[in-house]
């Protein structure tokens, strides 16, 4: 696996669960449910910073373009030759087999990056 | 939607031997069938989870939870432990069941949710009675899981 694609999946899945804990249904739900979600913001803070780092600059503003459009999920799977970001499926020969999850790729219609799961 | 059709024997550990939340996760996290840089990267979002929040709920129970990209259906597993697990959890007592969820980013019919909710209830009916601290084999703890919920659909 490409180490960049690595650690953009991290930050991908990161910043997914803090948008989904901003979401009042769901933070109000796991929290009936006796979570208690209180995040430490200056932990996730440098915990954030400290992956973002780690990212290329140019890959890491391709990153905040696609999180800013779609807030999270960034990194999307390809299942079955879909983009499980926008379920439309992938050009066929879009990506040489040897490619996929060696370099970045991006899904043609939403912009995601992809990562295929196998 | 069953918390046991989730569950087959391998998905039980009968005896976590980490006494620590970080290595805890690690032993679960092992036993699920994926590359190394796969699990790393499970591990990661857990963690990651748990710096959002205690999922140590009290009274020995433990639902570590978290979305990863790399899996593409929900994986559940369940462990316990004897002696207690230091899981900075939000009465400061150690943990004695664990189940763990992993979800992928986007499941459509939502069932992450509602599983992490149906966990919750039955883990809390479980620890009242202690009896899933005498189980015999991983066979035994799913039977036992299966029995709590048919109980708990008969009281709905």
């Amino acid at each position: 696996m490409n180490s960049q694609l690595q650690i953009v999946i991290q930050l991908s899945d990161l910043d997914t669960q803090l948008e989904e804990l901003k979401n009042v249904r769901i933070k109000d739900k796991e929290e009936s449910l006796g979570f208690k979600v209180q995040a430490k913001e200056a932990e996730i803070k440098k915990f954030r910073d400290s992956l973002r780092k780690k990212i290329a600059p140019d890959m890491l503003s391709q990153y905040d373009r696609i999180l800013k459009r779609y807030k999270m999920r960034v990194v999307a799977q390809v299942n079955d030759g879909v983009c499980y970001g926008c379920f439309m499926a992938l050009p066929t020969s879009y990506v040489s087999e040897s490619d996929r999850n060696n370099k970045i790729i991006t899904c043609p219609n939403c912009g995601r990056i992809l990562f295929w799961i196998e | 939607m069953n918390i046991s059709s989730f569950l087959k024997n391998e998905n039980v550990i009968l005896n976590i031997k980490s006494k620590t939340k970080d290595k805890a996760l690690e032993e679960v996290v092992n036993k699920i069938d994926l590359s190394k840089e796969k699990k790393e990267l499970v591990l990661l979002s857990l963690k990651q989870r748990e710096v959002l929040g205690t999922t140590g709920i009290g009274n020995g129970i433990a639902i570590p939870h978290a979305r990863s990209v790399v899996l593409n259906k929900l994986c559940l597993y369940v462990g316990l432990s004897t002696s207690g697990i230091e899981y900075d959890s939000m009465d400061g007592k150690p943990v004695h069941i664990l189940f763990l969820i992993i979800a992928p980013p986007l499941d459509t019919s939502n069932q992450y949710l509602i599983l992490l909710g149906k966990i919750a209830s039955l883990s809390k009916k479980l620890v009242k009675k202690k009896d899933y601290l005498k189980v015999a084999g991983e066979e035994d703890l799913i039977n036992l899981i299966k029995k709590y919920e048919s109980d708990m659909e008969d009281e709905l």
